[in-house]
């Protein structure tokens, strides 16, 4: 067997690229809307450029061409975004029967035993009895594909408000909100995580040619070790 | 710049709608005045939004007690103005007398306004890509004069003035009614209606059996606007700490590492002296 084990596909390192620059841009451009008080400088700092070409010189109209620049590259970013997940979703798909995303077991008991190999790993810095993924990063792939479908299907609402009871808008902009809230807490701990010494195996592989070595499957993630061997 | 507060009598209102007709008029002229149109334009141009006071007629009780009462619909320059604090672009904003005032020049048409008013009072222009309602005339009152509407009132059901001087008339005038017809009247709006939107600058003195007809609701709040705002409070405090977490966890984990390495290196020494 070969030293190196495929890790991550050409489009899932593709897919992951772009799904962050396109949170970046996502995250930037939403938050002058959802906390306009506390952001406000953001959209000032879009709007200073544009201020010239549309001959604005007031702060008022500044900080207003600032935000309605935002939210033309948010909507535009949402829509590269969401293209950008069809060809993934259908590679994905047609490999399902390679994922490795699903709960080894459910239960209470198998949760408490999943934080109890966090802990391990992150908090004891000790040997964790995980596969490919433990079960924090299995939490965070179903929440992404969870928010950010949410996401897109109320901002779709949002866009075509003018024709959607308002009522429904209502909702639809509170759980937008808070799938944006949640994703922008949770990729504190997942760039924290996955840039961090210890995952500097993983990182290299989501970055580079998408291999690692078999020593650091063998050693950081024996169930998938045991599942290469069994292959 | 005093505050200033106006109140809408409904039971010394006779129907006649001046206040909403010289409302339209006086936009019109504001046309005029401020974009330079010619009057006979800002007449004959078909402009809904520039009418900010909306009458709506409703049936209450049944045969043969069946009543017609018209409640109005407009903006009710809340204390806690929802609207201005949802608004991304600083649109929306209270001036110092206490009106509630879109700055049509900073709108950009996003109508998160209509998500947060309890009342749903924004109305969109498709054509015009911006959000209007009801600015309480704050260009006339600045200037010492009355609200178009107030002074178009022939029996003085509108009023306007201090928030303590048009409280203290709302309530005499509540008073006498339920003295006179037996039915109870109340101010609503003088005082903090609820958390959502506190005082209002617009008053109404209204049976209070009646005030959902009135379109007085006694809690007027958007839940989901509501949750958004809880959400957004909930999850400024987790981020910060989710980042002092992960400095924690960082710090941690190098204090740990140098643990490992001091004790590795103090093993190659004695390693080195066994061998000695």
């Amino acid at each position: 067997m070969s030293n190196r084990v495929i890790a991550f596909t050409k489009m899932q390192i593709w897919f992951h690229k772009h799904i962050i620059h396109f949170m970046v841009i996502l995250i930037a451009t939403g938050l002058p809307i959802i906390a306009p008080h506390a952001f406000f400088w953001l959209a000032w700092l879009y709007g200073v450029p544009l201020s010239a070409m549309a001959g604005v010189q007031s702060y008022g109209e500044t900080i207003a061409l600032g935000v309605q620049a935002a939210r033309v590259v948010h909507w535009a970013a949402a829509l590269s975004l969401t293209l950008t997940a069809v060809p993934f979703a259908i590679v994905m798909l047609k490999d399902r029967k390679n994922w490795q995303i699903w709960p080894d077991a459910i239960g209470k008991q198998a949760i408490a035993d999943g934080v109890e190999q966090l802990k391990n790993r992150y908090v004891y810095y000790k040997h964790a009895e995980v596969g490919k993924y433990n079960t924090g990063q299995k939490g965070l792939v179903w929440l992404t594909v969870i928010a950010v479908s949410s996401m897109m299907f109320t901002g779709l609402i949002m866009m075509l408000r003018t024709s959607i009871p308002e009522g429904i808008v209502g909702f639809a902009r509170f759980v937008h909100g808070f799938f944006f809230i949640v994703m922008s807490i949770v990729l504190i701990i997942h760039i924290y995580l996955g840039t961090h010494p210890i995952n500097r195996a993983g990182l290299n592989a989501m970055f580079g040619d998408g291999e690692m070595d078999a020593d650091d499957i063998k050693n950081k993630h024996p169930l998938w070790w045991k599942k290469i061997q069994n292959k | 710049m005093p505050k200033y507060a106006q109140c809408y009598d409904s039971q010394s209102c006779i129907r006649c709608f001046s206040c909403m007709v010289n409302c339209g008029v006086e936009n019109r002229v504001r046309l005029h005045r401020d974009k330079n149109r010619p009057v006979e334009k800002t007449v004959q141009e078909k402009l809904p939004h520039l009418f900010h006071l909306n009458p709506r007629a409703v049936e209450i009780g049944s045969y043969p007690n069946a009543r017609r009462v018209t409640g109005f619909h407009h903006c009710r320059h809340c204390e806690k103005a929802p609207c201005a604090q949802i608004c991304p672009s600083g649109a929306i904003v209270t001036r110092p007398g206490g009106s509630v005032v879109i700055l049509e020049n900073l709108c950009i048409g996003c109508q998160s306004c209509k998500d947060a008013c309890p009342y749903d009072v924004p109305v969109y222009s498709r054509d015009r890509n911006k959000t209007y309602k009801c600015h309480q005339c704050h260009d006339r009152i600045e200037n010492g004069l009355k609200q178009s509407c107030v002074t178009a009132c022939p029996t003085g059901a509108l009023f306007s003035g201090s928030p303590e001087e048009v409280f203290k008339e709302a309530v005499q005038r509540a008073e006498n009614y339920t003295k006179t017809t037996g039915v109870k009247y109340a101010v609503y709006g003088g005082d903090q209606v609820n958390f959502y939107v506190g005082k209002l600058g617009w008053m109404t003195i209204a049976p209070v059996n009646d005030s959902e007809a009135y379109l007085l609701p006694s809690n007027p709040y958007k839940p989901w606007n509501v949750l958004r705002d809880v959400a957004k409070t909930g999850g400024s405090i987790v981020a910060v700490a989710a980042l002092a977490g992960v400095g924690y966890h960082f710090m941690n984990w190098l204090k740990k590492r140098q643990q490992i390495q001091d004790s590795s290196s103090q093993n190659d020494v004695k390693g080195g002296d066994s061998h000695e």
